[in-house]
């Protein structure tokens, strides 16, 4: 047994009620060699690692382990530190294998909890052998510890770790607002607009504003800036309301004089259309990254973090944007997704949640919707095809059903998709009938589930999914008997019924019924004259 | 398994559980059996089968509740969205800000709304009768105390959050496998059939209605409230 556990044993940290001092008093009890063997098995995710911190789940390792640590003693965290500082270096000499880059990638986020290992973030994040991906991580590490100078920050080069940026400005946004906003207007090529880097451009400048003379540096700034970044800038303002800034409410003119000049600059600088949309430029730079990223999933190269990144900047760009022609790279995007799911990511949660806006944005594609109208088979097969692949995997049906209504899609597309729904236990068949209801008519309704109906007979799935319809509602059930065979919906209802024993003849020819394992009889068929088709 | 978690699973196993379908019990048990004798390996083999055959609870069969609560541990839920959502946070303390804004009934904004609010599966309760809101529960403490939550007592000075957001349309039974190794876990009682209930940390407290579901989205929030 390793030391660490027996000594993890020892204390009792890990009974009911032990407590916190339990666990923290064993960390304290920890040494060099304890932590390296502990903090190595953390990085590597081994079982003892999760027997010590015990997440609720897998995903929760990590950010567990980075607040249990951050809770030790002074002593404990110069000693984890240590051991820390000695790992990191250790793999950043070495060849690393792709398991090494996560387990690097973690162990940086644990870094944040110790202020004393913030010496190796440095040089890594000053190693260019060490790549861009985990530079920009340990950058974010030390962000989190929150004690670098801000010479630090000033002096990266971003055209190299354009990755840093939103974090650089993220740390001097309050306090050096304008050398933070320099950064970001230095940068060579246009960032990727997310809300990392967004929301600390507004914090920035909503800072420099509420300085004196604030107004004049900003416009100077802007002066010097590329069209992107005017563009950046006018959106960061529209969504400050200067009214809720003191420092800025009290020189209102000045402020409002400033957005004004922003938009007219930045308006002269694209195509006209409604203030709030992205300029051309950026969509079309957007679109520049998103076929580069395209090109690398389609010849399923590993995806390094800063290409997801882009990944889900392209997925909300299609997403906010519907008329874009994006089918085929939303569904390359999706089968991304799904291979890496089906792959067992570590990132289900979000991996899931990203195939499900894929899923969304299709639905939402004016192609697809036309596809669907029309009975285009080339485009809807292959949606169909991915949609009924996702509802298997990713828990993506709700979202994607709904949107699936919403679109007006026709009642076989809604039936075939709530069968495999249903099926798939991603949604219960009642719930699923009820966003039919809600947002369809009981005529479309009705014949969703006729088409169901069809599909389900010849899926061989007809008295599953009979016996769900008349567990759901055995009103509904009965409207629909005329489209079932006599055969059909006896075997349904004796399904429904849970009883073994389908139907028996009245000796004297006149009725049918159903009888239950005690003989009961359970339910009459009515008298329609179809008796002779059994 | 011969810890005290490891007899206390097996109970549950071989006692309690109601709720898993066979074929899903079938592979645990087979994961079990088919193990290195070693207590680590027999712990490690069956975590991985529960997370291969979480979420086979049937449907709540009681009335669906309009809304649910679900508490997080503050500090390492800051951790996980700061992790997790690097297109959306730069680091720990945007995403600090985050809850903060949250918790201040600010309105996520558009992307962020669309974020999953946990890794891979909720775990829930809701207000039956109108003596046990949760909501009213005056400290973080009495929160795990009802909940079940924090076991070992390492959180007892830190603040909980407790989201409440609509219930998602599929609320499944929390079985073994979904607790994997969870030390508070333990399904109802065998004529109990209606969903799960939690394990309170004190035997006076009363048993709450429990369910799980797959990741619902930060749009679906209706408060965040924080329980120092």
């Amino acid at each position: 047994m390793k030391s660490y556990l027996a000594k993890y044993i020892a204390a009792g940290a890990g009974l009911p009620g032990s407590g916190e001092a339990a666990l923290l008093g064993f960390f304290s009890n920890l040494d060099l060699s304890d932590w390296e063997a502990f903090l190595i098995d953390l990085g590597m995710r081994r079982a003892e690692a999760f027997e010590i911190i015990q997440p609720r789940a897998p995903e929760t390792l990590i950010p567990m382990a980075q607040d249990f640590l951050g809770r030790t003693s002074p002593a404990a965290k110069g000693l984890a530190g240590q051991a820390l500082t000695r790992i990191l270096t250790q793999l950043l000499a070495r060849h690393r294998q792709p398991e090494d880059d996560v387990a690097f990638l973690d162990l940086l986020a644990v870094a944040s909890s110790f202020p004393y290992s913030a010496a190796v973030l440095r040089k890594i994040v000053h190693t260019v052998d060490a790549g861009p991906d985990l530079r920009t991580e340990a950058a974010r590490a030390l962000s989190n510890i929150n004690e670098e100078p801000p010479a630090f920050w000033l002096e990266i080069d971003y055209h190299e770790l354009p990755g840093v940026a939103p974090i650089a400005l993220e740390v001097l946004s309050s306090t050096m607002p304008l050398q933070a906003l320099g950064i970001f207007t230095a940068l060579r090529e246009p960032p990727t607009f997310n809300a990392a880097l967004l929301e600390p451009l507004g914090i920035a400048t909503t800072q420099l504003l509420s300085l004196a003379g604030g107004s004049a540096l900003l416009l100077d700034l802007l002066a010097k800036s590329p069209a992107w970044a005017r563009a950046a800038f006018a959106e960061v303002l529209d969504g400050i309301d200067v009214s809720r800034v003191p420092e800025i409410a009290t020189r209102g003119q000045e402020a409002a004089n400033l957005v004004r000049i922003l938009h007219a600059q930045n308006l002269s600088a694209r195509a006209p259309e409604p203030v709030k949309e992205p300029s051309l430029e950026i969509l079309g730079a957007m679109l520049a990254q998103s076929d580069k990223v395209l090109a690398l999933l389609e010849r399923w190269s590993p995806v390094a973090d800063a290409s997801t990144v882009s990944l889900a900047v392209i997925l909300e760009l299609f997403v906010r944007h519907p008329s874009l022609s994006a089918f085929s790279a939303l569904i390359t995007i999706a089968r991304f997704y799904l291979a890496e799911i089906r792959a067992g990511d570590p990132m289900l949660g979000s991996r899931s949640n990203s195939a499900g806006l894929v899923i969304s944005a299709l639905v939402r594609q004016d192609h697809v919707a036309r596809a669907g109208r029309q009975h285009d088979s080339t485009v809807w097969d292959s949606f169909r095809q991915l949609l009924l692949s996702a509802l298997e995997v990713a828990p993506t049906a709700v979202g994607a059903f709904e949107a699936l209504l919403a679109q007006g899609t026709g009642p076989r597309m809604v039936a075939s998709v709530m069968l495999r729904v249903a099926r798939a236990r991603s949604m219960a068949f009642g719930d699923c009938y009820e966003l039919l209801s809600t947002r369809r008519d009981s005529r479309f309704a009705m014949k969703v589930l006729r088409a169901a109906v069809r599909e389900a007979r010849t899926m061989g799935s007809l008295e599953e999914f009979g016996a769900q319809l008349y567990d759901y509602s055995p009103q509904i059930f009965d409207e629909l008997g005329r489209d079932l065979a006599p055969r059909e919906e006896i075997a349904i209802l004796a399904r429904a019924e849970r009883i073994d024993r389908y139907y028996q003849e009245d000796p004297h020819g006149l009725d049918l019924y159903v009888l239950g394992l005690d003989g009961k009889v359970m339910r009459t068929l009515p008298e329609d004259g179809r008796r002779s088709t059994l | 398994m011969q810890s005290a978690l490891g007899e206390k699973i097996l109970r549950n196993i071989e006692e309690l559980e109601h709720f898993l379908p066979m074929p899903p019990m079938h592979n645990i048990l087979l994961a079990i059996v088919v193990a290195d004798e070693q207590p680590e390996s027999i712990a490690s083999s069956y975590q991985l089968a529960c997370w291969a055959n979480n979420r086979q609870g049937e449907a709540i069969t009681s009335e669906r509740p309009a809304l649910v609560w679900r508490a997080e541990e503050r500090k390492p839920f800051v951790n996980w969205l700061a992790r997790t959502y690097k297109s959306e946070f730069a680091n720990i303390r945007a995403a600090e800000r985050f809850v903060e804004d949250l918790i201040a009934g600010t309105p996520p904004s558009r992307s962020r709304a669309l974020l999953a609010m946990t890794p891979h599966i909720a775990w829930v309760t809701w207000n039956r009768c109108p003596h046990s809101p949760i909501d009213t529960v005056a400290s973080a403490q009495e929160v795990r105390d009802y909940l079940g939550l924090d076991p070992l007592g390492r959180n007892r000075s830190e603040p909980i959050l407790l989201l409440h957001y609509q219930a998602p349309l599929n609320l499944l039974k929390p079985t073994i496998a979904d607790a994997e190794l969870f030390w508070q876990f333990e399904p109802p009682p065998e004529d109990f059939t209606n969903f799960g209930l939690i394990r309170p940390l004190t035997a006076e407290i009363p048993r709450r209605p429990e369910a799980i579901h797959e990741p619902a989205h930060f749009r679906d929030l209706d408060v965040v409230r924080m329980t120092p």
